[in-house]
């Protein structure tokens, strides 16, 4: 191998991403209404809110967010700035304590985020 | 009482079919698409997909007494005894939900598209169109929330089954395709369309009189054709008031329970026009309601005494 | 004879090429339409029937073939004077007070008015409604079908809002392209399929598409299923422009589109397929309401485009010069086919994969089959020296990563590798006979084709093309000359945005360039790695095509 092809694989596998400033996650249950609900914590939606100190752009691939094995694709934007990204798990019984998150557009790596770890702790009501 | 979602307006028309006034015109969500009554007529659910929610009223006084979501651009929606269940137009999927807790229950994948959903007592099946994959899925409620798959057949219908509604007895269903329209008789028994009637109209909207011997299609024109279900052709075709736009559209159709009235959601023009079931003539009846109605729903009979926002109007 | 007129033919020096982005000679005037909030039994909320529409001010003549654009996913709300383009908190297309919408389907107008100086009428729709929510594109495809039923009745004698009777008799819906950027291309490749199944009421004569999704198709690893069935570009021309520094679409999704061609059944032809990677191109500039998806430009190891009017000019020579060709019959189809060099006002490598009606070819392996690479769908058996050949599909044409393969799941190809332990010239000797090693009577054909691609790979020089030889060898024994493949295509090391992909393309070698053989009797195509000392090359879609309708 030569000098040239050694750096140049080098570089190319050097992990490249495009970066969120100041992204964070929140999650918490939505305001649902009705006349009568279970008491179980796992049923029922849950949303996550995605903010950054930019906004989150509109693309041609979808926003994703993954956690563990579940796949939600329902997203919004939660403010006129689309510094608010929201995604809506609609049947948190799908949920895994522990599971990895990450949030990414599609199948592009270079947009992938990761957040910390599920954890039903850190669901609001 | 007639129900109608506006699209456009975000309101339903509760209409008085005594008097043909709009008794209430409650808000929805964003964009009210569909409808269904629970069994007893004390819920109505109404779908509405620009804010993927199902919202729940109480239909004695047409309050919202639940609002909830499930699943991305819920489209039709139908009940049994217990569950709510709603096709999720995106997703592929029909969501099923508790009537008594509307916690989510399953997420069943279907084909592609799914649009209509009816459900069968006599059969105890749910039935949905899927608009996309030319096929209408079999669902076996008793399945749900076992490990048995809840899907347990798949009915070819050609060319984009947008309408289906199931008859009284429960073992035929009739699908409305419309890429080339056509009506489709299921024996629902056998699990085969064993008929296909070529329509006039590009449907949209599609209902049964009581005793299954007519089918009217609503669509495009706009029109509604009359269907003589067992002759297995059409009988009419009746142009209903047209719009200033070159594409007018009738949505949808309700037949009054005792199968004299036909109600049909003319959707371009904002209004209730009325077929007189028995001469296929329209009447003069128009009900002017809120913008766009997409669904029209017949429900239990009104109160005989007008309530006092029906007397003031 | 017909061997010599060959020879001749490809001996012609390059004829002065008409420019397919000129200004034609018709004034273009232009106006907007909206019917607004409109429900659709097909779409479960209501759409704006919005468009802009360019024609030859003077619409003496007529009737005029029909453009129709559709644009992608982008924001749709901005506030007044900005290119920031947002997504909104309330319902699409409604947008928070103080904020316009965002024309997207306005972005266009350099190549619509161009074409439409030549005489067509070109619209574009907004699909702001269906914008800003995950997937959408069969409900863009109901809306451009239902934009077309809008114009059939235009076009009809009575006319209609808001047009009156200016359009009556005027648009050729028999004759009708179709362009989709982003999820507009797959949008346009449903409506294609709602139009076959209602009858094809509609002529869509050929599709276009930049940077598109192609939600339709899962792939693997990562199985991320959406709400729609495969759509694919059947039974029409076809074209499809992979921007290879596409920092949205930035797996070159459109690629799968291509693939399938070879996959699908067709029932007219010839339907030409075309795929254009072009080099340094971005996703975004091609819309010019947009801003660049990457404001840093970065690709690997390649000159992204950061100059919006070279990127516009390059969509307007190939849009314009789809639709002129395939509606229009002028003859732009180098740009298609690409076995002529492209305009000098590209300015930028372009990679072309090419195939006309597959029933047409001879196939000679495609490396689907199970006794693939060693022996062909049509026989065998193949050998080789000194190079390893070892099929691969789907996942397992991916290595290493952070390079990946990016093509359609049922795309195969044989990937080579050498050299192989041994000392002598590598090669692969395909037999192109039947079973048992018999002579093959190819002389129907004009061209060989194959698709080859880099791979991510050490052994590849970086800056300089890899490159390989081939020959052809008849049942006498005689041997061809050895063609190097860089006389006709290079074969780049692999680039991309975020990761590198080998992305296929076509050689296409005419077989009057293989002097010497008899083609009545042939019995082999040899590839002989006699170019650079190591390599490792996928290679795919060998076949035998005949001279260009």
């Amino acid at each position: 191998m030569t000098r040239r092809t050694i750096f140049s694989a080098f570089a190319a596998f050097m992990v490249f991403a495009r970066t969120m400033k100041g992204a964070k996650m929140t999650a918490r249950r939505p305001k649902q209404s009705g006349e009568r609900r279970a008491e179980s914590d796992s049923a029922g939606p849950v949303l996550f809110e995605l903010t950054a100190e930019e906004r989150w752009p509109v693309r041609g691939l979808d926003p994703v967010l993954h956690i563990g094995g579940t796949i939600i694709d329902s997203y919004r934007f939660g403010n006129a700035e689309n510094t608010s990204l929201i995604f809506t798990c609609y049947d948190a019984s799908q949920l895994q304590e522990g599971a990895a998150v990450f949030m990414r557009y599609g199948q592009d790596e270079s947009s992938r985020i990761d957040f910390p770890n599920f954890a039903w702790s850190t669901v609001k009501e | 009482m007639l129900y109608v979602a506006n699209q456009n307006s975000n309101t339903l028309s509760v209409v008085n079919t005594a008097t043909n006034a709009v008794a209430a015109a409650p808000a929805t969500s964003f964009s009210p698409a569909s409808m269904a009554l629970s069994p007893d007529g004390a819920r109505l659910y109404v779908s509405n997909p620009n804010s993927n929610q199902i919202l729940v009223y109480n239909t004695a006084n047409n309050t919202v007494v639940g609002s909830f979501a499930i699943g991305q651009t819920p489209l039709g929606i139908t009940t049994d005894a217990t569950r709510v269940y709603v096709a999720l137009h995106a997703n592929a999927a029909v969501a099923v939900f508790s009537a008594s807790t509307l916690l989510q229950q399953a997420n069943i994948r279907v084909g592609f598209g799914p649009s209509a959903i009816a459900y069968s007592q006599a059969l105890n099946r749910v039935y949905v169109a899927n608009t996309l994959s030319n096929s209408v899925s079999v669902i076996d409620p008793t399945r749900i929330g076992t490990s048995a798959a809840p899907i347990i057949g798949s009915i070819t219908v050609p060319d984009s089954p947008v309408a289906l509604t199931i008859a009284a007895d429960g073992r035929t269903a009739w699908v409305a395709s419309s890429a080339r329209p056509t009506l489709a008789r299921i024996d629902l028994g056998q699990g085969t369309v064993d008929a296909r009637i070529q329509l006039p109209v590009s449907p949209a909207g599609l209902a049964l009189s009581p005793d299954q011997s007519r089918a009217y299609v609503t669509g495009y024109g706009p029109q509604v054709a009359v269907v003589d279900t067992r002759a297995e052709s059409v009988l009419k075709t009746t142009a209903l008031p047209g719009c200033p736009q070159v594409r007018c559209l009738a949505m949808s159709a309700a037949v009054s329970a005792d199968g004299k009235l036909v109600y049909i959601a003319n959707t371009s023009l904002n209004q209730i026009s009325v077929l007189n079931a028995e001469t296929n003539e329209l009447t003069t009846t128009r009900i002017n309601v809120g913008q766009s109605p997409r669904a029209v729903l017949v429900g239990p009979a009104p109160r005989t005494t007008p309530s006092a926002a029906e007397v003031s109007n | 004879m017909r061997r010599l007129a060959l020879l001749l033919a490809s001996l012609l020096p390059l004829a002065a090429q008409a420019d397919p982005a000129a200004a034609g000679p018709l004034t273009v005037a232009t106006q907007d339409y909206k019917i607004a909030a409109v429900p659709m039994p097909t779409v479960a909320y209501p759409i704006d029937i919005w468009g802009q529409v360019w024609y030859p001010e003077d619409l003496a003549k007529g009737p005029y073939p029909f453009v129709f654009l559709l644009h992608g996913n982008h924001g749709i709300c901005r506030a007044p004077g900005s290119m920031v383009d947002l997504g909104t908190t309330s319902f699409p297309p409604n947008c928070p007070p103080g904020q316009v919408q965002t024309p997207n389907h306005a972005g266009y107008d350099y190549l619509a008015r161009r074409l439409a100086s030549h005489g067509y009428i070109v619209a574009s729709m907004n699909a702001n409604a269906i914008n800003v929510r995950a997937n959408g594109n069969p409900e863009r495809g109901q809306v451009v079908v239902e934009h077309l039923r809008y114009w059939q009745a235009w076009n009809s004698p009575a006319g209609g809002e808001p047009f009156g009777t200016m359009f009556s008799g005027k648009v050729d819906l028999q004759n009708i392209g179709l362009m989709g950027h982003s999820r507009g291309g797959e949008g346009v490749r449903a409506a294609l399929e709602f139009n076959r199944q209602a009858g094809r009421p509609f002529g869509i004569k050929g599709i276009i598409e930049i940077g598109p999704v192609d939600f339709g198709r899962t792939t693997s690893p990562t199985l991320v299923t959406t709400g729609n069935p495969v759509y694919d570009a059947a039974d029409t021309a076809w074209s499809v422009i992979l921007p290879s520094c596409d920092a949205d679409v930035s797996d070159n999704q459109g690629m799968r589109a291509f693939d399938r061609a070879f996959q699908i059944t067709e029932t007219a032809g010839p339907t030409p397929k075309s795929q254009l990677y072009i080099l340094g191109a971005n996703h975004n500039f091609y819309n010019s309401e947009w801003t660049p998806e990457d404001p840093g430009f970065s690709c690997i190891d390649f000159p992204i485009i950061t100059d919006r009017p070279q990127q516009e000019a390059i969509g307007t020579v190939y849009v314009n010069g789809f639709m002129r060709t395939y509606l229009g019959g002028e003859k732009f189809q180098y740009l298609f086919h690409g076995d002529s060099d492209q305009p000098t006002s590209i300015r930028t490598p372009v990679a072309h994969s090419y195939a006309e009606t597959p029933a047409r070819n001879l196939l000679i392996d495609n490396f689907q089959g199970a006794f693939s690479p060693m022996n062909t769908l049509l026989g065998g058996p193949n050998a080789t020296g000194n190079i390893a050949a070892v099929r691969c599909i789907d996942t397992g044409c991916r290595n290493p990563p952070p390079a990946a393969w990016r093509h359609d799941p049922g795309q195969a190809a044989v990937r080579l590798d050498w050299p192989d332990g041994g000392t002598g010239t590598p090669y692969y000797a395909i037999h192109v006979g039947p079973d048992g090693g018999g002579p093959r009577d190819v002389s129907a054909y004009a061209l060989f084709s194959f698709r080859v691609a880099a791979a991510f790979d050490p052994k590849n020089p970086v800056i300089e093309s890899q490159n390989f030889s081939l020959r052809m060898v008849d049942a006498t024994g005689a041997v061809s000359k050895l063609i190097p493949v860089t006389n006709y295509k290079a074969i780049p090391y692999p680039t991309g945005y975020g990761f590198r992909r080998s992305v296929l393309r076509t050689v296409r070698i005419p077989l009057a360039d293989f002097a010497g053989v008899d083609f009545k009797q042939l019995t082999r195509v040899d590839l002989i790695f006699d170019k650079q000392p190591q390599g490792a090359l996928f290679l795919a879609d060998v076949l035998f095509a005949p001279a260009r309708p």
